[in-house]
């Protein structure tokens, strides 16, 4: 029994929830698909491991000093803790991308003492020089922050020439700080349109005498295409633009030879849009020397560069990630090779570098391998480490779950192809005195140990994950390289990384493919009637996954209705070998309507529009005032939000031009038409399908495209075409062929007044966070259509202060306002102890005080902060609204605050483990037992108990039982034997099954014994003797005879005789005529 | 695509060659050049830097490049390129003992220019390399720009109103929504560029290559097509794809019935035997057309300007329009007894009506720029809104005529008789009044 019901809270553990325990969902729990960077640790002294726990916003500590971890404390962090890192033996810091702030704990009391803020989404943290120094890269503003990790405070920023600086380490010596740039592009770019108030410019992809000898779109074998274009297509391609990429001899290639250097950085460079001299270095790998902050690059590495470690022994740097064959064209070339997972290998004395394919074992002349081959496929990798030695580098990939060993050159070695881990593996950490690697499984929440000796998995220990099942089932489909994909090393996640994008565009146009109709498409303004969907659609940017269901059609031109028609690219593009069954594309919906858009860092903590926001690296294009290449002035997003809805009389050329358009909340059309007097929603389509308005503008070949949102426009930034230096090589529009939000506005609309352009670029980046700043459109206002509905995420959403007095502090007192209102979208959530235990309060606007982990139990906000003192420090984070009680005192949800939980010996991480003693209950028992007097009578009672930890059960008999009756208190096996005068007696016994809870809580049943004689006779008829008697069913009876009463001995009957019924029969043959004396005896 | 040269810059200067002896040459850009033989191997030059530009213009200076020759063909740089300040004295030397020629070029190098929005107006920027330069909004009001790279310039709302651009290169440039009325754009190369709804209207475009242009929602009114090269891949509406179509490859027989034809340069088009009944052709410009056996029925010919225009007793034409063709071809109208004729709404600019009898003519609205009136009768003539610039109404007897609203700017009435005659809402802009005075108002 005991057995069974810990086996039960094993599986609870890793498939919660099932059977309605649980709450957590979607409205408590808010996914912004973040993946970790370095969430795995291990303690200096060798002996704790500690481990992000990114959902669960906790840093899990585990001792390992057997080599299997043994969870030994569980400590709240900020939101989505991405990394950790030890300081000092007893000193870890926790990175929180989503609180942009840093969790500075004390390992050996298992608490945050600091929190220091950064700016927005910091993602990893090393130390070094001399005096020490922390070093935490931030990927939006593309920083890499400077820290005295003593007195936390900033001693300096350093700008990185690349987007999204993300995992770091450091140099054997401490001399050097390497920063991975996560999107680093691959020195690709684009020759497009750009943008045109009218017609788009010519592109030089049609001049004659360019490399494309002016065919648009240009073949791509010699003067033929490949695959050839099918000729029922009718309508000629669209003029595109092209994709080139700068090869090692720093010229500027297609993918049909064709040199583009001189309309890239040639004299002829002003066909595209840019300067003489124009560049796009391909930033991948920052070294920033710690002695004089000096920056400088490794390139040519690859384009995502997910994560990095320094071989200790050769000090060379190596970064794994994934590279795009976007320089290549068309859906039918890209087929399940468009990806290579690469190792790259920066020297670091000179940057030089090495690349190879960590997928050695693919050729890519085939698009489709056997599972088996597939298997030995790394996707996604996100975690490296090496051996002291230097001689063996492990590498995890988070979407083909598993792990690879590397030797130092960088050759896949190992007793097998690849290990088999978790789901979602990403940082490991290796502890060679237990010759273990510890890898944090990011989709299924647990640590595996890997046995390096046996290269085997160990154990999996798993931990609490409170990812709604929602997430997890759809999830599989976005990462999975080995299901998803025909070599076993992509998935949708490889361009839409971590449901994003990968800063690049692609052509894959398929021209074996037939040209869609335009139907059931809600135009803005509509096309021509000939102008369908064209195979050949031209270089597009990835978009974001990133709340994406509900807001169809989708892809830039709209041309998918519904995320169902991308069952075709699971197979065309990624060449696996079967698209998504209904089931598991229903799952994948289910999961893309979780991801939402991260806090907005350009609003204000309240989440209001500020008016002066600065604009660093947007430049004046000399169209106004502002000389060319000045930085423009600072913006004012509420006067931009005037600017993009409302006409303006000094700037006509906008008048309802943004909002005619782009609606708020998102920037997306309207789903509506405005029919008579009001916005009228257009009906769903197939699967649920909405109708966001598409647009057909002269600027875009006269295509018609879907009009896109604008929360994510600071994630475009990059592409210069002003200066020499650029970081993107794709920015803005359909093609990434405008390099900034300036030149949209001024040159796609005409728009002179810089003023109004800084407003308008502040608002515009302001958009993400919805909320009351912004004003959208009524159903009734035919200039503003409705918009619809944003996941996103309140800007004060992360926000953490940690003190360590009960001083009054005016960030606390905010963040109490804000969540004093319902409408702010926010709660507040404080940790902390009191009487040293740790504890945990969710702010109740209803009441105004903070409800604690205990049940009704509450303090006012000072006297909580009275409990606030060194050692008790408290931690106030803004959270999600909705998300606060699980998050602060209910963490599983399951409606026992987390200190009740522990009170009771209940396990608040758990959501089937409650704070309550449910009764046992017994299992089936008989209404009536018949039973013989004189003969034993038994019976095996059962019963369970759905406590967790599990109860000790004690099985009894009530008061009323005969004389005799006894159970068995472990067992519960009841044994009695009825005695008694002759004739039929009945008995009532009461069994009663009873847990150790306190109180104790118990269950019994009463049947009833009826206890008879065996009694016998015997009769003539015509077959011989029938001798009867009263039996009861299930007993074995034996009946002996002797001839003689004086015979010495009782002869048995042949056969034993097991009753089937409360009457049994024999008929003895042998005796037709004469005497046989018989008895029945019932067999023990 | 034209392969763009690479720094090749149009000489602006004329060769400048001196052997010896001591005399001033005058060159482009305003500057005047001096030659010094220092001595028998040694020789200097000197010219003071000027602008290219006007005063209150965006300052241009050009740099200057000395180039020495033995033969008049063979040029070669020496020396340095000089950037002088304005009114600067540049003074080069060179040792030298053979017969030499120099000559300076003025090189004015605004490749990749920021220059949005400035004045250029009235510059001598011929042969500027202004390729990739931001020049929105810039004015280049009657400069010259002959030889001009404006390759992949951005020139959205520029103004070249009357400008001199050509043989300049507009290749690939942007000139959306650009001013280019009455600008020379002969032989200029403005293929792949853009024009969108430019104003190229009285532009002259002749030998001007628009292959692959985007001219849509263009003006292009009276615009010279002539030797204009358009290609399949120019987007421009249909109306001046067809006018280019007749200019350049003739209506000869064509059926053109009821087209608009309005406003158009059709000088030297051959219509001959073309059915164009119904079409409009108003205000176009029919000079050295040959209409002969065309069908003008029901045709708009409103001020059609006819001289020089081929008809023949074949060409069916309305009886007004064949009078003016006859007045300004066959020297009709001299003497003649017009009176009581409709000569409304015509053009008849240097028609010779001399001592013609027009008493009783309606001539309302019609154009009389230049023509010879002197000593005609417009006794009782309603000749209201008419256009009498620099006419000659000398001795004319205008009794009772309406003028109203007529323009008289630069007319001669010296001695005409205006006996009630209605003159209200008529322009006298140096006009010479009956009585010989100058009036201005």
């Amino acid at each position: 029994m005991r057995k069974k019901l810990f086996i039960i809270a094993a599986v609870a553990l890793i498939f919660w929830p099932g059977n309605g325990h649980g709450q957590i969902n979607t409205t408590n729990f808010f996914n912004w698909e973040t993946i970790p960077v370095h969430p795995v640790a291990l303690s200096p002294d060798g002996n704790t491991l500690a481990v992000c726990n990114l959902p669960d916003n906790r840093l899990e500590l585990f001792d390992v000093t057997s080599g299997i971890p043994v969870a030994k404390g569980s400590i709240p962090v900020g939101l989505d803790p991405v990394t950790v890192r030890f300081r000092t033996a007893s000193e870890a810091w926790v990175v929180n991308y989503i609180s942009d702030s840093v969790s500075i704990i004390d390992v050996p009391s298992q608490r945050v003492f600091n929190t220091l803020t950064t700016s927005n989404e910091p993602s990893d943290v090393v130390f070094a020089s001399s005096p020490p120094r922390a070093y935490i890269s931030c990927g939006q503003p593309n920083l890499v922050q400077v820290f005295d990790p003593a007195s936390l405070l900033l001693t300096t920023n350093l700008a990185i020439d690349g987007n999204r600086p993300r995992a770091m380490d450091v140099s054997p010596d401490g001399s050097k700080v390497y920063v991975a740039i996560f999107e680093s592009g691959n020195a690709s770019t684009i020759i497009g349109p750009g943008i045109s108030q009218g017609l788009p410019r010519p592109s030089p992809v049609n001049f004659p005498n360019a490399p494309s000898l002016g065919l648009n779109p240009p073949p791509n074998a010699g003067t033929n295409f490949i695959p050839l274009i099918n000729p029922v297509i009718t309508n000629p391609p669209p003029r595109v633009g092209l994709i080139v990429k700068k090869n090692s001899a720093n010229r500027w290639m297609d993918d049909n030879s064709g040199d583009w250097t001189e309309y890239i950085r040639g004299t002829n460079a002003a066909f595209t849009g840019r300067i003489p001299g124009w560049d796009l270095p391909d930033h991948d790998l920052a070294v920033v020397d710690t002695a004089n902050l000096s920056i400088h690059y490794a390139t040519g590495l690859m384009n995502i560069c997910m994560a990095l470690a320094v071989n200790p022994a050769s000090g060379t740097v190596s970064v794994i990630g994934t590279d795009a064959l976007n320089n290549l064209r068309f859906q039918p070339v890209l087929q399940g090779i468009f990806i290579r997972v690469n190792l790259a290998q920066v020297n670091p004395s000179d940057l030089t570098s090495v690349v190879s394919d960590l997928n050695p074992h693919l050729t890519y002349q085939t698009r489709q391998v056997s599972m088996a081959e597939r298997n030995k496929s790394i996707g996604d990798p996100r975690g490296i480490v090496w051996n002291s030695a230097g001689t063996r580098g492990y590498v995890t990939g988070l979407g083909s779950d598993n792990l690879v060993i590397i030797d130092a050159n960088g050759n896949r070695v190992g007793l097998n192809p690849s290990i088999d881990l978790g789901r979602g593996p990403t940082g490991l950490a290796l502890d060679e005195a237990r010759n273990r690697l510890y890898i944090y499984n990011r989709f299924e929440g647990s640590v595996t140990s890997v046995d390096l000796t046996a290269e085997k998995v160990v154990d999996t220990h798993p931990f609490f994950d409170p990812t709604p099942p929602v997430i997890n089932a759809g999830r599989r489909h976005l990462y999975n390289t080995h299901q998803t994909s025909g070599l076993g090393q992509l998935a949708c996640a490889s361009c839409h990384v971590d449901t994003r994008f990968d800063r690049l565009a692609w052509d894959l146009g398929d021209p074996t493919d037939v040209a869609k109709v335009i139907t059931n498409i809600n135009f803005v303004f509509s096309p021509a009637s000939t102008n369908n969907f064209h195979p050949m659609k031209g270089p597009m940017t990835t978009q974001t996954l990133q709340d994406i269901i509900g807001h169809e059609p989708f892809h830039w031109r709209g041309d998918r209705d519904s995320i169902e028609q991308f069952d075709s690219t699971f197979t065309n593009l990624q060449a696996a070998t079967s698209g998504l069954a209904t089931n598991e594309m229903a799952e994948f919906k289910s999961f893309l309507a979780t991801v939402r858009f991260p806090p907005n860092p350009f609003r204000q903590f309240d989440n209001s529009l500020t008016t002066n926001l600065p604009l660093p690296g947007f430049f004046a294009l000399g169209r106004g005032a502002s000389p060319a290449g000045t930085q423009l002035s600072n913006g004012n997003p509420q006067s931009g939000q005037n600017l993009f809805r409302l006409p303006n009389a000094s700037i006509p050329q906008l008048a309802n031009v943004c909002t005619t358009c782009h609606t708020i909340p998102t920037g997306l059309g309207s789903d509506r038409q405005f029919i008579g007097s009001q916005w009228v929603s257009v009906p769903l389509a197939t699967n649920s399908a909405h109708h966001i308005a598409s647009i057909e503008l002269e600027r875009s070949a006269q295509l018609p495209f879907k009009v896109p949102q604008l929360r994510n426009m600071a994630d475009k930034f990059g592409l210069d075409l002003m200066h020499t230096n650029s970081r993107a090589g794709f920015g803005f529009s359909h093609d990434g062929s405008v390099d900034s939000l300036v030149r949209f506005i001024q040159d796609g609309f005409g728009v002179t007044d810089d003023q109004a352009t800084a407003d308008l670029v502040s608002f515009v980046l302001s958009l993400s966070g919805s909320g009351s700043a912004l004003t959208g459109g009524t159903v009734t206002d035919p200039n503003h259509a409705p918009g619809v509905a944003s996941l996103d995420t309140p800007a004060a959403v992360g926000r953490q202060i940690t003190i360590k007095n009960p001083a009054t502090v005016p960030l606390i007192d905010s963040m109490i306002s804000l969540a004093n209102s319902s409408a702010s979208g926010v709660d507040l959530v404080v940790k902390g102890f009191k009487a040293g235990i740790p504890r945990g309060w969710f702010y109740d606007r209803t009441t105004g005080k903070f409800l604690s982990d205990r049940q009704s139990e509450s303090e006012t906000a000072s006297s909580l902060r009275s409990l606030a003192a060194d050692g008790a420090e408290q931690t106030y984070t803004i959270v999600p609204g909705g998300s606060g009680r699980r998050l602060g005192i209910d963490r599983d949800a399951d409606g026992y605050l987390d200190r009740d939980e522990l009170d009771f010996g209940s396990d608040p991480a758990n959501p089937l483990s409650l704070a309550t003693n449910t009764p046992p209950r017994l299992g089936v028992v008989p209404i009536s037992v018949a039973a013989l007097k004189g003969h034993l009578l038994t019976l095996n009672f059962t019963a369970v108990d759905d406590d967790i930890p599990a109860q000790i059960l004690t099985f009894s008999l009530a008061g009323n039982s005969p004389p005799g009756a006894a159970i068995d208190p472990v067992s519960g096996l009841f044994n009695w034997i009825p005695t008694g005068p002759p004739g039929v007696l009945t008995n009532t016994v009461t069994v009663v099954v009873t847990d150790h809870g306190t109180p104790n809580k118990s269950d019994q049943k009463t049947f009833t014994i009826t206890a008879a004689d065996l009694g016998a006779s015997a009769s003539f008829n015509s077959g011989g003797m029938l001798i009867g008697w009263n039996s009861i069913p299930g007993l074995i009876y034996r009946v002996q005879y002797k001839n003689n009463l004086n015979d010495p001995a009782w002869i048995d009957w042949p056969a034993v005789i097991t009753a089937t019924n409360t009457l049994s029969l024999l008929i003895d043959p042998a005796v037709t005529n004469g005497s046989r004396f018989y008895r029945v005896r019932a067999l023990p | 695509m034209k392969s763009r040269p690479y720094n090749n810059l149009v000489l602006l200067l004329a060769a400048t060659v001196v052997v010896c002896g001591h005399f001033t040459a005058q060159a482009q850009r305003a500057f005047t050049l001096g030659l010094i033989p220092t001595n028998r191997n040694q020789i200097a030059l000197a010219w003071k830097a000027q602008a290219a530009t006007p005063l209150g213009d965006f300052l241009i200076v050009p740099t200057f490049q000395v180039e020495r020759s033995a033969d008049l063909l063979t040029w070669t740089p020496v020396g340095e390129l000089f950037a002088p300040t304005l009114n600067q004295l540049v003074v080069f030397s060179d040792s030298n003992s053979n017969r030499s020629f120099y000559r300076v070029q003025s090189i004015i190098n605004l490749e990749y220019a920021q220059m949005d929005q400035i004045q250029l107006a009235f510059g001598q920027l011929a042969g500027a390399d202004f390729f990739g330069a931001n020049l929105l909004g810039s004015s280049f009001i009657q400069a010259d720009l002959s030889g001009a790279d404006f390759g992949g310039a951005d020139l959205r709302q520029a103004d070249f109103s009357d400008a001199t651009v050509t043989q300049a290169s507009f290749f690939d440039a942007l000139a959306f929504q650009a001013v280019f009325a009455g600008a020379d754009l002969s032989g200029a190369d403005a293929s792949f560029g853009n024009f969108e709804d430019a104003d190229l209207s009285n532009a002259d475009l002749s030998g001007a290559d628009f292959s692959s242009a985007i001219l849509t929602g263009a003006s292009l009114d009276f615009a010279i097509y002539k030797g204009m090269k358009l290609d399949s891949d120019t987007l421009i509406d249909p109306k001046p794809r067809l006018i280019w179509q007749i200019v350049n490859q003739g209506a000869t027989n064509a059926v053109l019935t009821n087209t608009d034809l309005s406003f158009a340069s059709l000088i030297g088009a051959g219509f001959s035997g073309a059915k164009l009944s119904g079409s409009d052709f108003s205000a176009s410009d029919l000079r050295t057309a040959d209409l002969r056996g065309a069908n003008f029925s029901n045709a708009n010919l409103r001020f059609v300007d006819f001289r020089n225009a081929l008809l023949d007793g074949s060409t069916v034409i309305d009886s007004k329009s064949r009078l003016v063709w006859q007045i300004l071809n066959q020297n009709f109208g001299a003497g003649r007894d017009l009176h009581g004729s409709d000569l409304s709404s015509i053009l008849l600019l240097g028609a010779n009506l001399s001592g013609a009898n027009l008493s009783n003519t309606v001539c309302s609205s019609s154009v009389f720029e230049t023509a010879n009136f002197g000593g005609a009768s417009l006794k009782k003539a309603n000749c209201s809104g008419c256009d009498f610039f620099g006419a000659v109404l000398t001795n004319a007897d205008l009794t009772q005529a309406v003028f109203t609203s007529a323009d008289f700017t630069g007319a001669n009435l010296r001695n005409a008789t205006t006996n009630g005659a209605n003159f209200s809402g008529a322009v006298f802009n140096n006009t010479i009044m009956p009585n010989g005075s100058i009036r201005n108002f």
